[in-house]
């Protein structure tokens, strides 16, 4: 099986902190990883420094090439980032937003090709935006913009997407969605590596990469027991993994 | 750009233009003995050369140094994504002022120096000093990777600069009533060359934040998706930074310090309608072209022959209608 | 014969009345004067230790012969000589009050526009506030300031009297092709000019010269340089830092002033004598009288 993204003893310190104290990673293509761990764990740094957003000491890289050599470009046409909302402006159209996903395939002042267009609607559908595509940003609520800053990650057609809390403002209805466009994702032979903090979401993932305090403390299939005591074990048994109507599902535990 | 889009972009712009041609006219009709039909003066040789020196370039140039200065607040506004941001954030208006300070205080000082500063004038001084302000801040902030440092280089810089101009006038208070003048704004002065030379600089500056408006737009995603998209983040900022002091600068030596211009011309653009940022800046421009050219003919009907200063009327004009739409907006929400 | 006991009253009577006689001018000495600021201040005895904060206050002072008492100045006051050796105290907008009030002045002279007149007051200093604007002020500065100074007020007329006539002796000596030009007089390149009602804009009324800038516009107005292209004026007048600026504004090129060289330039010296309102108020016209007759009679033989 091919390797999407490789991480060998990668280290970083935020300010005075040691945030990632050596992370060793691999992650097969085509598979759906989830990174979980409690607060201050370090996972949206970590998949930061995957994305190649946050220089680290250590290397990253993405289909065997490493990713500090990499030209911006070609890393943007090969790796595709979902991160937190941090939308400054209103007074951008559904489309237009998902059409800058394709800014890493456009040439300069080329404007945009039939392959765009394709590429944005095929997004658009997937999301079940379509209709929405005149629309302001602004006009929309948290959830529905969420969705389409979805469909703006896919519309880059990257073979790895990187998705940071993509569930988001999302109801239940729409988390299903985006389950089963992951595995759609997946079924395409693409590689999604997304950080959640809902456990039992992250169950529905093939690997799941377990971190405590900076550290991997475990990388596993997520149907496997050791990955689901590995879990438990980092959130102090706090909760507990059951296999409960033909799913594993985490549940809190009361004393 | 979807064809939504550009449907509501290009009726605005056509507008505006429209608007600024109908001012200008106004505006070369508009002397020192209040409106008279520039026509009627076709055939008066001593009125026409006046209009011709005088009154037409100086109507143009208002239109260039507005147009600038929207340019430049649109600018400011996307690369520091904020909306309050104005194009003298960086310290370029401390730093014009300096340099007229310096140029006031030294001329006719009988120093070598003065011969220089001559031969460049009072305008040249403006310009060095408005970009040599910005300059100095981006060295301060080493870049302009980090926004908030940016911001804080700009304050500081501004801030020392302006105790450094105060300085100048405790050396030599008989500048302090030239520095006025410059402080508050005018168009008197603005000859044909200034005129080319601002249009110039606008055109080019313009062409260049249209050509790199896709990084904008992007930016306005937030700077972790802009960089995750492969856009050139850190060497557009710096070009737009620089194109934001080039034409500032230009605007500020030519005119004097005229404000709010640049803060809200963008926001009447997006008030009406919304666009892109390669059309924002533009459209920004012709906003802040017209409200210049309005500012400078009502300051010179309105107490003819004597002038208002500019600055004056910008900060009404411009300030009257933030305050509508504050108004508007707190209607229309509620908290 | 007086007895010793009447003899003593007698001497007791005349030392009493002697005493009284010589407390009397001591109290009719004490004045109450009206100052700029339309208040009343009372000046107890002739003032003999006084800081003056304006320069044309400082000029008044000693062109009534009383430059002795005066114990400091504003940094900004350089005439006469003599009182370039006063420690400084300021200036109008920043006097330094600790060393006004170490000095013990007994009389304070300030512009009405001065900063710090009530702290001073309220640190118990006597402050006379005085700002001259044009002639007429400065006639009755003379006229406050020597009844302040305890002078007859013969005195302070006198000194009036001599400048009037100095000023009319100047404005004689003018020939009459030298008269009714058109002049404008440029303040500040804004344009800020010097209107008919300023104190430079009254000097030239009294030489004889057109101020193309009517009293209706004000004492400095900002004016539209289209208005001075318009008004064609035969001499312009302005500080010497300013005239490069002047040469590259558009269409002031075809101006006559400018390209048959009617334009005067004044030394920084110069400017300052021509705007300040006081007692040099004849150089300040001869000054002005000098570039009218001088550019007169350039204009005269370039065109017969």
């Amino acid at each position: 099986m091919a390797t999407a993204l490789q991480a060998r003893n990668v280290r970083i310190s935020l300010g005075a902190q040691d945030v990632l104290k050596g992370i060793d990673l691999d992650i097969h293509a085509g598979r759906w990883v989830t990174i979980v761990g409690p607060n201050g764990a370090g996972k949206s740094t970590l998949l930061k420094v995957l994305a190649g957003l946050l220089k680290a000491q250590g290397e990253v890289f993405l289909f065997g090439k490493s990713l500090s050599n990499l030209h911006p470009r070609l890393r943007a046409q090969q790796l595709s980032w979902l991160g937190q909302n941090e939308i400054a402006s209103d007074d951008l159209s559904v489309w237009d937003v998902v059409m800058l996903g394709r800014l890493p395939h456009q040439n300069w002042l080329a404007g945009y090709s039939d392959a765009d267009i394709q590429a944005v609607e095929m997004a658009l559908k997937a999301t079940h935006t379509l209709n929405w595509r005149e629309k302001l940003l602004g006009h929309l609520s948290a959830g529905e913009r969420q969705r389409v800053l979805l469909a703006r990650a896919m519309a880059v057609e990257a073979p790895l997407i990187l998705m940071d809390e993509p569930l988001t403002n999302l109801d239940p209805p729409h988390q299903v969605d985006w389950l089963e466009q992951v595995r759609c994702l997946t079924a395409q032979n693409k590689t999604v590596i997304s950080v959640l903090h809902e456990v039992g979401m992250a169950l529905y993932s093939d690997d799941v990469v377990v971190m405590q305090e900076g550290l991997v403390v475990h990388q596993g299939g997520c149907s496997d027991q050791t990955s689901h005591r590995a879990i438990e074990n980092v959130f102090e048994n706090r909760i507990a993994i059951q296999y409960i109507l033909g799913r594993w599902i985490a549940v809190p535990v009361l004393h | 750009m979807s064809l939504a889009a550009s449907r509501r972009a290009l009726p605005l712009a056509i507008t505006l233009f429209c608007l600024c041609v109908l001012v200008i006219l106004i505006g070369i009709s508009v002397g020192s003995s209040g409106f008279v039909n520039f026509l009627d003066a076709w055939h008066d040789d001593v009125s026409w050369q006046i209009i011709w020196d005088i009154r037409i370039p100086r109507t143009i140039g208002a239109f260039a140094a507005g147009a600038l200065l929207g340019l430049a607040g649109a600018l400011a506004q996307a690369v520091f994504r904020n909306p309050l941001a104005d194009p003298y954030l960086l310290g370029s208006a401390s730093g014009a002022a300096f340099g007229v300070g310096l140029a006031f205080v030294f001329f006719g000082g009988g120093l070598i120096a003065a011969e220089i500063l001559v031969q460049i004038g009072l305008t040249g001084a403006a310009f060095v000093g408005a970009v040599g302000a910005v300059l100095l801040t981006l060295l301060l902030a080493r870049g302009v990777q980090h926004t908030m440092r940016l911001l804080l280089a700009g304050i500081i810089v501004g801030v020392v600069m302006g105790a450094a101009t105060s300085l100048l006038m405790f050396i030599r208070p008989d500048a302090l009533q030239n520095m006025q003048g410059f402080l508050l704004g005018s168009t008197a002065f603005v000859g044909w060359s200034s005129c080319w030379l601002m249009l110039g600089v606008l055109i080019f500056c313009a062409g260049l934040s249209w050509g790199l408006s896709f990084v904008l737009d992007a930016l306005s995603l937030g700077e972790s998706t802009a960089l995750s998209l492969g856009v050139p983040l850190k060497k557009v900022r710096t070009l737009l930074v620089l194109a934001m002091a080039l034409a500032t600068g230009t605007a500020v030596a030519h005119t004097g310090l005229v404000a709010f211009i640049g803060l809200v011309a963008p926001h009447i653009v997006r008030s009406i309608v919304s666009v892109r940022q390669g059309s924002l800046v533009l459209l920004s421009a012709l906003m802040g072209g017209l409200l210049l050219l309005v500012a400078d003919v009502l300051a010179r009907v309105v107490l003819a022959p004597e002038e208002l200063p500019i600055g004056v009327l910008t900060a009404f004009l411009g300030g009257g209608y933030l305050l509508f739409l504050l108004n508007r907006n707190q209607t229309q929400e509620s908290l | 014969m007086l007895k010793s006991f009447e003899r003593r009253g007698m001497v007791c009577a005349l030392l009493l009345s002697w005493s009284c006689a010589c407390l009397l001018p001591n109290v009719a000495r004490a004045v109450v004067l009206r100052d700029d600021r339309q208040i009343d201040v009372t000046i107890s005895n002739p003032p003999q230790r006084i800081v003056s904060l304006l320069p044309s206050l400082t000029e008044t002072v000693c062109a009534l012969g009383q430059c002795s008492r005066l114990v400091g100045v504003d940094r900004y006051s350089n005439w006469p000589p003599s009182i370039v050796k006063l420690p400084r105290m300021g200036g109008g907008i920043d006097p330094n009050i600790e060393s006004i009030v170490a000095l013990k002045p007994d009389l304070v002279l300030m512009a009405t526009s001065a900063r710090g007149i009530e702290r001073l007051q309220s640190l118990g200093l006597t402050v006379l506030a005085l700002e001259p604007k044009n002639h007429a002020d400065i006639q009755r500065t003379l006229r406050v300031i020597g009844q302040a100074l305890g002078l007859s007020s013969v005195d302070s007329e006198r000194t009036w009297q001599a400048l009037d006539a100095g000023l009319r002796e100047v404005s004689q000596s003018i020939p009459n092709y030298a008269k009714s030009q058109k002049v404008y007089f440029e303040v500040s390149p804004v344009p800020y000019g010097a209107g008919a009602s300023s104190f430079i804009g009254e000097t030239l009324q009294r030489l004889g010269a057109q101020n193309i800038l009517p009293a209706s516009m004000g004492a400095f107005p900002q004016v539209n340089p289209e208005f001075i292209v318009r008004a064609q004026p035969d001499i312009i007048m302005v500080g010497d830092s300013n005239l490069s600026n002047m040469l590259v504004r558009p269409g002031w090129k075809k101006l006559t002033a400018m390209q048959s060289q009617s334009v005067c330039t004044f030394t920084k010296n110069e400017s300052e004598v021509l705007s300040r309102p006081g007692p040099r108020m004849v150089e300040a016209a001869r000054i002005m009288a000098k570039c009218l007759i001088d550019k007169s009679s350039q204009l005269q033989k370039a065109s017969p």
